[in-house]
């Protein structure tokens, strides 16, 4: 649905993209990554025509971005990473104006903006003044704009920033709905985990560079993320946990932090029942055994540092 | 005990502590900008043009072409000189003073900086002082270079000292006013463009009050009139100080010397600034739960009208209203095409009604064969009035109408439709000129009936048979409307389109229209002047009125067409 073959865009002498190739498959749920100024929005606002590339090529739906602007504006959605309101408008009027900028006949307009106020839970919030709502629900609202004339691609430029912990998730669900429907989206945002959860396809981007494509499993592989587990045992007894672990052919590292022992695993299987039995067998009391999170920021990090390639 | 006094007296003895960090800031910051660079280039070259029209007009005039004649001509010329450049620097300081303190203190508030300063030591008076001192420092010392080219130009033209000394100081006090008020307005105001708007219509209102006053012969003959309009008026001293270098001229009745103007308008600087400490700290507090409240409606009320901001619609019970025709229009209008239409012809008939004195009068005065008198000046600052009040409030709308969306951060919204840039340009075009259209077609039916009751005087009473020009004339008029309308609806878009900040676009575009006044009056006059042999004929003025239109309509197209085509370019 979304190609990009050999992107760049200078801004004067220096290079916001360089030499960027993408692909996004129609209906996927692709998640764009990236550290700040890394080339994310850039890209985004190429694919929604606002920016013209220096060289390379995208096309949306086989139709070049910059040659058939006015037919990809009819198929994509954007978002930006501020949402601009008019402060003169209602709810109601500003989806019903954007829906007229699209071209949809009047006759049509009130019940397709029904319908997206429904979609994004806003219908009691229709005679409201745009600026008079809260952050999250602009969000909404944005959401609800980009949905109007009902795009094949939502290109969506870090919809959940500024949120709170409840409109995240529920722009999450919004997302998911959209995947249902056949959407094709593309999500930027700096925040790994914040996308892990949704995303079907993965692309993380440092200084203009993709330095990484693929789905959520391959970016755990590719980084080597290594399964660990937590075991709390006595005081007494620590030595002795250690000894017992370290004789484990499955566990290749034991590490004391604090009053915890981290069991580094072999490969990506747990060993939960294992280590349990084999403290047990052993004579410790075993006070506390939990899987280590998998700390996806972290790895971000790594990534975008250039530590693996 | 003795120790902590004689701190606190050295510290307070010291000039910068009062002046405080906000000024050595300020002072900073204008030599890093580039607009400043700008200003002062074009302040220059505004001055050496200024030069070369006094010396033209001052050595060209006049049938003499010997050396003898030019020699005995340098008089004329060091006065139409000394003139030139202590008007221009009186009206250019003022507005150069409000353009830089228009968003002195709501930039502060935008940028939240203004809470941190507030948590600092630095006391109200180091704010409100620092910014008024450091901004107009700049001002201030290009006014004080001028003086010594002054001092020695006053030599040939046989001015007197106190005509350029009088100037400087009037000019220097002016200048704090107008940039304290400024200040002082930026604290009530979130837009600096409002705060140019106001003071602007401040300026020319209280200035357009004078003339007529003056002119009027009103400062001639009450003593107490002409007194307080010297006093508080900054633009009536400048007149009272330039009318007593004229033998022949009418002296005013006042006994305000400008020494005593000077003192007055200090004082009232300093209780501009004493206000504008007042609320610094207040309106810190306030902006939270949503401005200052009710006691600024009426001031609030004139950038309001002038680029007819819409009052915030907030409230859920106002009906929503259905997008009508053209999406672009429909939202440019903000509000029903049927109420538009209606609050339309609500205010031409009002501007129609006020006009009818008006004609009566002109008619009067013609039928009676009278002295127009004070009569000449109401009749020409009517027209004059609304046709400065039309072209600043289409040029100001012309010149918000891209700039707000990218500050609302609404224009790549608007830009990723599929509307096309000429159906963005031309909504927004038809729209500010819709917007107006009743102060537009109030100035067409004042030229035309002016000249409707001149041919019909002249037909009753069989003065002179047939004159055409007077339809001629009319048709001008109208040429002279319709490419002023398109030179500031091209030139504010343009500038809207160009630029990033609503009021870097406001003050663009005006000041476009000021050049181009200026441009008119230094190099076309003087041609027109010349074309038409001993003085102003009709036929010159006439011709001065074409060609003024023609080259209006042309640029003010181009620019519309060029703001077209930069549309898609100039996104961020």
């Amino acid at each position: 649905m979304i190609e990009i073959k050999g992107l760049g865009k200078n801004y004067g002498s220096l290079a916001a993209l360089a030499d960027l190739d993408l692909k996004i498959e129609q209906g996927d749920i692709f998640g764009f990554i990236g550290p700040n100024g890394a080339g994310k929005t850039t890209t985004m606002r190429i694919l929604a025509t606002l920016l013209e590339p220096t060289f390379g090529t995208a096309a949306i739906d086989g139709l070049d971005v910059t040659k058939h602007g006015k037919k990809v504006r009819r198929m994509v959605g954007y978002m930006p990473d501020f949402m601009g309101v008019y402060d003169d408008l209602k709810v109601f009027e500003y989806l019903e104006f954007f829906a007229a900028a699209f071209g949809i006949e009047r006759n049509r307009r009130k019940a397709i903006v029904e319908g997206v106020l429904e979609l994004t839970d806003l219908q009691s919030k229709r005679a409201f003044a745009v600026d008079s709502l809260s952050r999250g629900m602009q969000q909404r609202l944005g959401l609800a704009r980009v949905l109007i004339h009902d795009p094949k691609v939502l290109i969506l430029d870090e919809p959940a920033s500024g949120l709170d912990p409840r409109a995240r998730i529920e722009v999450r669900e919004l997302l998911r709905e959209l995947k249902r429907m056949g959407k094709t989206i593309m999500i930027s945002s700096h925040i790994l985990s914040e996308l892990e959860e949704i995303c079907d396809h993965v692309g993380i981007i440092e200084h203009g560079h993709l330095v990484f494509s693929g789905t959520m499993e391959q970016i755990h592989q590719r980084m080597g993320i290594q399964n660990e587990m937590q075991v709390q045992v006595g005081e007494s007894q620590r030595d002795k946990a250690i000894e017992l672990l370290s004789a484990l052919p499955q566990i290749t590292d034991v590490k004391v932090e604090g009053s915890c022992i981290r069991a580094v695993l072999l490969d990506g299987e747990s060993y939960d029942g294992l280590i349990a039995r084999t403290l047990v067998s052993g004579g410790v009391d075993l006070i506390m055994l939990k899987p280590e999170e998998v700390k996806l920021d972290d790895a971000f990090l790594k990534l975008t540092r250039g530590i693996v390639h | 005990m003795a120790m902590a006094l004689t701190g606190w007296l050295s510290k307070t003895a010291n000039p910068l502590w009062w002046l405080g960090p906000i000024f050595d800031k300020e002072l900073r910051v204008m030599s890093r900008r580039r607009r400043y660079y700008v200003f002062r280039s074009a302040y220059l070259l505004i001055l050496t043009a200024l030069v070369a029209v006094a010396w033209s007009t001052g050595v060209m005039s006049g049938s003499g072409n010997s050396i003898s004649y030019k020699i005995s001509r340098m008089g004329e010329v060091g006065k139409n000189i000394i003139l030139s450049i202590t008007w221009c620097q009186f009206l250019v300081a003022q507005l150069a003073a409000v353009l830089m303190l228009s968003g002195s203190i709501s930039d502060e508030i935008r940028r939240g900086t203004l809470d941190v300063l507030l948590t600092t030591p630095i006391n109200s008076f180091q704010i409100v002082a620092g910014k008024l001192l450091g901004s107009t420092m700049q001002l201030l010392l290009l006014l004080a270079v001028a003086l010594p080219v002054l001092i020695v130009v006053r030599v040939f033209g046989s001015m007197p000292w106190d005509y350029v000394v009088s100037c400087f100081f009037i000019t220097l006090t002016a200048t704090l006013l107008a940039g304290s008020l400024s200040m002082f307005l930026s604290l009530k105001f979130h837009r600096p463009y409002s705060v140019i708007l106001i003071m602007l219509m401040l300026l020319m209102l209280s200035y357009g009050v004078t003339m007529v006053f003056w002119f009027g012969g009103v400062a001639g003959s009450s003593r107490i009139v002409a007194s307080i309009i010297v006093l508080t008026n900054p633009f009536a001293a400048v007149m009272q100080a330039t009318t007593l270098t004229f033998p022949g001229a009418v002296k005013p009745a006042g006994f305000i010397t400008w020494p005593m103007h000077c003192t007055a308008i200090l004082c009232l600087t300093m209780i501009v600034m004493f206000a504008a400490m007042l609320s610094v700290r207040r309106r810190s507090w306030t902006r939270p739960v949503g401005g200052t409240g009710k006691k600024w409606r009426l001031l609030r009320a004139i950038p309001t009208v002038i680029i007819g901001v819409q009052r915030r619609r907030s409230e859920v019970y106002k009906p929503i209203r259905r997008v009508e025709g053209s999406a672009m229009f429909w939202k440019e209008l903000g509000k029903p095409l049927r109420s538009s239409i209606n609050l339309n012809v609500v205010v031409f008939v009002i501007l129609l009604v006020c006009s009818i004195p008006h004609y009566y009068l002109f008619y009067q005065a013609i039928a009676s064969k009278g002295n127009f008198g004070a009569l000449y000046m109401l009749f020409a600052y009517y027209g004059l009035a609304l046709m400065l009040i039309a072209s600043v409030r289409t040029s100001a709308m012309a010149a918000l109408s891209i700039a707000r969306e990218k500050e609302a951060r609404t224009w790549p919204i608007l830009l990723g439709t599929p509307l096309t840039a000429w159906q963005i340009v031309r909504s927004k075009a038809m729209a500010v000129l819709w917007r107006n259209l009743p102060l537009w077609l109030i100035l067409v039916v004042d030229a035309v009936t002016m000249r409707c009751l001149t041919i019909y005087i002249q037909w009753t009473r069989n003065d002179s048979g047939f004159e055409w020009h007077h339809f001629a004339y009319s048709l001008i008029s109208l040429a002279y409307y319709a490419g002023l309308i398109a030179f500031v609806i091209g030139t504010g878009m343009y500038f809207s389109c160009r630029l990033k900040s609503s009021t870097a676009a406001v003050t663009a575009a005006l000041g476009s229209l000021l050049g181009f006044y200026i441009l008119q009056q230094v190099v076309m006059l003087p041609v027109i002047y010349g074309l038409g042999g001993k003085g102003m004929s009709f036929v010159s003025i006439m011709l001065y009125q074409a060609l003024s239109a023609s080259i209006k309509l042309v640029i003010g197209l181009l620019l519309i067409r060029r703001t077209t085509s930069l549309i898609r370019r100039r996104v961020f």
